[in-house]
């Protein structure tokens, strides 16, 4: 299916807006007002956002969705970010930098293996040194909790 | 004057202004990675302080203050992400400047102008500040409340050139604000119970959420090797440095800019940020070239730089003659202060004479050395394009992620800066401008805070506002902007 | 005698397993083998960071094991509470608790802890909230302001750090027993509040000790009433609300505290500790020249200090009829 590309954004943000008015019901009275008329502002928008979308810009769901997963590099990278957050707490983070680091210079082409390795390594020293070391900034550990 | 001779004598000591110089050099660094603002590095330096010398201590912060204000602009302009928020106004036209291949030009822009920007701060401070300070007291909430009104129609000039998709990106920007504890009930908002969404989406977070992870991804999807960026690394084109003319062009825009950042940095509580966005809308506004803002002229970089250094003088204006911070950078100075017990205060200058001139110069120096660390440095930061893709990608996200790791210890904060990149990247593939959206961030809760104390304070009656001098100046400021700025969109679009 | 051998063997291999245990209760306290953590709900640099900073060092002499402080901001402290009530209770990691905040935040909202899940070691810093005014306010004692509240109830305005914050809570206490009524209006803040009373923007601002002591020194601003038990030293000429009548008596405590199934011997150990911390000149000293208002109390009076703040800010909620979420 193919849409202007304003006007399926209209809809999205449209509806996205009526979504976020639910929960400001059970604000307080006082507090609601300001949300509320955000949102209302917003719908409004929507208006001429859909009635002035360019009919030259459109997009095609089908060929987006098929663009966006044979884009491997983004999907990698995206998928290594999630991971890389959701496992800092066990795993730690100066255990997941040089891993994430590696994998992504790899997967964006970097082939030569030693400078990698050491572009991977040194760049996650550099953030020790630099956070542990001299900022005292608490960083997750994970696993090399001593 | 012999206090001020005194001062002198304390900050110009070797080991004093061996501190302002590794102070400086650290401002550098941190200012320009994405994820560290400048008050986390003020904040971090505060416990070296501790058995050092007033005035060595001093200069340590102060350095660090200048040179991270003037560090944000280096990424900012180099690859579209502001290092601290100071330099969210400089990528609008700092980072299409080195899309021109002017790279150099523009970092040679932003060096001299936070240089000028900080001077003429600082010497407002030192020559006007009793002034100031009774001015900056004239600030209450209904003022405050009209100068956030103001500086939201300032969205209508960053948002290039889709009015709607701009208004959209900012109401965007205020609902991200609401999140968290609402100032009168305490009941907290779109948190959908989980606590860490209890105080609101941290301004760190969000910036480089909404800029580093949009920049790191476009780069990914777009498969290039480097980024396609004709530097010219001649010396002496006049791509890679600002000539004498341009910067005696550049009078007007260096002195609009810092008075601009001189009175928002008076005024407590509103930031550096906003006077970066203010200034750059005011030079839009004066200039015989509105059209051509946004597509990489040195006003747009001189202007919102000038502001974010001059806010540094005027933020010490209330730090010093009332003991209150005039901005988050300050704040963490007055914890310092105290810990080395200097008292800033109406008396600071009668007791303490010497010490608060100290304070004073250890900015002018650190301002000084600021300069001559960036002029020297331009050479070498504009390298940093030449990274390979491939290494650059990695290097922003791991500071992207740790940035806003730390700003609070939370893990969530990282799974949150993510998850508004994504959405960033989404705003991006839709033309949806982002500086709007950054901006009312920054000036929803400042907006909305002051609205409620000011119902508070007229118990109800909130036009009786309109009776103060200021309101009424700011009222007529702000119709004349949104008037002027719906014209020229008529005109240009 | 087969019967009796077995049954004299037995005897011996139970008494030879019986000296271990024995052993084990004349054992001295196996803690700390190693470093304590303690957390801190607001960001480094604030009021109770500094404190736990200036008690740590002092408490690692003591246990002669690093104790370090770890920040945990969020929530309005309600993220290091929580975290501290879910640890495990080894004694390893402690916490700061506050009153009234922690026991506010469980009346304000569902919070993710409660007050019983807490041990108390000790209370390490106590300051009382009082009223301050510009020395150019129209108002120069409290019984002004009580007589003009009383013709104008609602008038006048009256500065607070934010919404069911100390501040807040100290002047809803004092409107409720003095019987006037004041506009209560929310600042982030303590040091916002102040600049709108400097300029003129409102009338009062009800704060802290500590935020304020230097500004009286120089004579920005002039304390017209204290909500403390006795006058305090700093500020001889300001009355307490007590001695006038009104018994309204509102600070801030800064509480170290454990979760509550750790060990008793351990919490003895740290109590004690504490105790010795707090007594210690060198401790005093240096709180004295930083300008904290230390003030010991020991685990039983503060958990009895604790119980009677829970008991009257629950009366409080009921009475205002303020909002529980």
């Amino acid at each position: 299916m193919t849409f202007r590309k304003d006007r399926l954004l209209s809809a999205v943000v449209a509806a996205i807006s009526i979504l976020l008015f639910l929960p400001t019901f059970r604000f307080p009275k006082s507090a609601s007002y300001y949300p509320q008329g955000i949102l209302i502002l917003l719908i409004l928008l929507c208006v001429p956002l859909w009635v002035y979308a360019k009919k030259e810009q459109t997009i095609s769901i089908e060929l987006a969705i098929r663009s966006f997963m044979t884009t491997r590099n983004l999907l990698y990278v995206i998928v290594s970010i999630i991971l890389l957050i959701s496992f800092m707490d066990l795993i730690g983070l100066y255990i997941e930098l040089p891993l994430f680091v590696g994998f992504i210079m790899y997967r964006l082409g970097f082939r030569k293996k030693l400078p990698l390795l050491v572009i991977a390594l040194g760049l996650t020293f550099l953030v020790y040194l630099l956070f542990s070391v001299m900022l005292k900034v608490q960083i997750p550990m994970g696993l090399l909790h001593f | 004057m012999n206090a001020f001779l005194q001062g002198l004598q304390l900050t110009t000591t070797f080991p004093a202004l061996f501190a302002i110089f590794i102070g400086s050099i650290g401002g550098i660094l941190i200012g320009a990675l994405p994820g560290l603002s400048s008050t986390l590095g003020v904040a971090l330096l505060v416990p070296f302080t501790f058995g050092l010398e007033p005035a060595t201590a001093m200069g340590l912060l102060a350095g660090m203050y200048c040179s991270s204000i003037y560090g944000g602009s280096i990424t900012a302009i180099l690859i579209n992400t502001p290092g601290t928020g100071a330099a969210a106004a400089t990528v609008l036209d700092g980072y299409p400047m080195t899309k021109n291949g002017q790279a150099g030009k523009a970092l040679y822009t932003a060096i001299i102008s936070s240089f000028i920007g900080g001077m003429i701060g600082t010497f407002a401070l030192l020559f006007i500040a009793p002034l100031l300070s009774r001015v900056a007291l004239k600030f209450g909430p209904p003022e405050t409340f009209m100068l956030s009104v103001f500086g939201l129609t300032i969205i209508a000039s960053v948002s290039s050139k889709n009015l709607i998709k701009g208004i959209m990106a900012g109401l965007f920007g205020l609902l991200l604000s609401t999140v968290g504890f609402d100032s009168v009930t305490a009941f907290p908002r779109y948190a959908f119970g989980n606590i860490h969404l209890y105080e609101g989406i941290a301004l760190v977070v969000a910036l480089v959420g909404f800029f580093s992870i949009p920049e790191a991804l476009t780069l990914v999807k777009s498969k290039q090797k480097k980024v396609d960026i004709d530097i010219n690394l001649n010396k002496n084109s006049d791509d890679n440095r600002l000539t004498g003319k341009e910067i005696l062009h550049l009078i007007p825009t260096f002195v609009r800019g810092s008075v601009i950042g001189t009175l928002i940095g008076i005024i407590p509580g509103v930031g550096t940020p906003v006077a970066c966005f203010l200034a750059y809308n005011e030079e839009k506004r004066f200039s015989k070239h509105p059209h051509l803002f946004g597509t990489g002229i040195i006003e747009g970089v001189a202007a919102p730089e000038s502001a974010n250094n001059a806010v540094e003088g005027g933020s010490f204006v209330p730090l010093l003659t009332l003991g209150i911070p005039g901005s988050s950078q300050t704040a963490v100075y007055l914890g310092a202060l105290l810990i080395l017990g200097i008292k800033p205060g109406p008396e600071l200058f009668s007791t303490q004479a010497p010490i608060a001139y100290s304070i004073i110069l250890g900015l002018f120096i650190a301002n000084i050395m600021m300069l001559f660390l960036g002029l020297g440095g331009v050479r070498f930061f504009v390298k940093i394009i030449k990274m390979p893709n491939a290494v650059m990608i990695p290097v922003i996200l791991t500071f992207s992620i740790i940035g806003a790791y730390a700003i609070n210890a939370s893990i969530f904060d990282v799974g949150l800066m993510f998850f508004l990149g994504l959405i960033g990247y989404a705003m991006r593939l839709n033309s949806i401008p982002i500086a709007p959206t950054v901006l009312a961030l920054i000036l929803g809760p400042i907006g909305e805070d002051a609205f409620q104390q000011t119902v508070s304070i007229t118990h109800g009656q909130v036009w009786m506002i309109f009776s103060r001098p200021i309101c009424i100046v700011l009222l007529v400021v702000t119709v004349l902007s949104v008037f002027f700025s719906l014209r020229k969109n008529r005109i240009v679009e | 005698m087969k019967h009796g051998k077995m049954f004299a063997s037995i005897l011996l291999v139970l008494l030879v397993g019986a000296i271990p245990l024995l052993a084990q209760g004349q054992n001295e306290l196996e803690y700390p083998t190693k470093g304590i953590e303690v957390l801190v709900g607001y960001s480094a640099g604030g009021a109770t960071d500094i404190a736990a900073r200036l008690v740590a060092p002092f408490m690692e002499k003591e246990l002669d094991k690093p104790v370090t402080v770890i920040n945990k901001p969020g929530a309005g402290g309600e993220i290091a509470h929580s975290a501290t009530a879910m640890a495990k209770p080894d004694g390893y990691t402690l916490g700061y608790i506050h009153a009234p905040a922690t026991i506010s935040i469980t009346l304000n909202r569902k919070a993710s802890y409660a007050l019983q899940d807490f041990v108390i070691i000790g209370n390490v810093v106590y300051h009382e909230n009082l009223i301050v005014v510009p020395p150019t306010s129209r108002f120069k004692t409290i019984q002004d302001v009580l007589a003009y509240a009383k013709e104008n109830p609602g008038k006048l305005t009256i500065g607070n750090s934010g919404a069911y914050a100390d501040d807040h809570l100290a002047s809803l206490a004092f409107q409720n027993t003095t019987g006037v009524k004041f506009e209560d209006t929310m600042f982030q803040g303590t040091a916002p509040s102040l600049v709108a009373l400097l300029g003129g923007h409102i009338d009062l601002v009800m704060c802290n000790v500590a935020d304020i002591v230097d500004k009286v020194k120089q004579k920005q601003l002039v304390v017209l009433a204290t909500l403390g038990s006795e006058r305090n030293a700093l500020f001889p000429d300001s009355p307490t609300m007590k001695e006038l009548g009104f018994n309204v008596l509102m600070g801030n405590y800064t509480t170290l505290a454990a979760p509550a199934k750790t060990p008793a011997p351990i919490i003895k150990l740290l109590q004690d500790t504490l105790q010795k911390v707090a007594a210690s000149e060198e401790y005093v000293t240096k709180a004295t020249e930083m300008g904290l208002p230390i003030k010991y109390f020991t685990a039983e009076e503060t958990t009895e200090i604790y119980k009677q703040q829970e008991q009257r800010l629950k009366e409080l909620w009921i009475t205002l009829g303020l909002p529980t979420q």
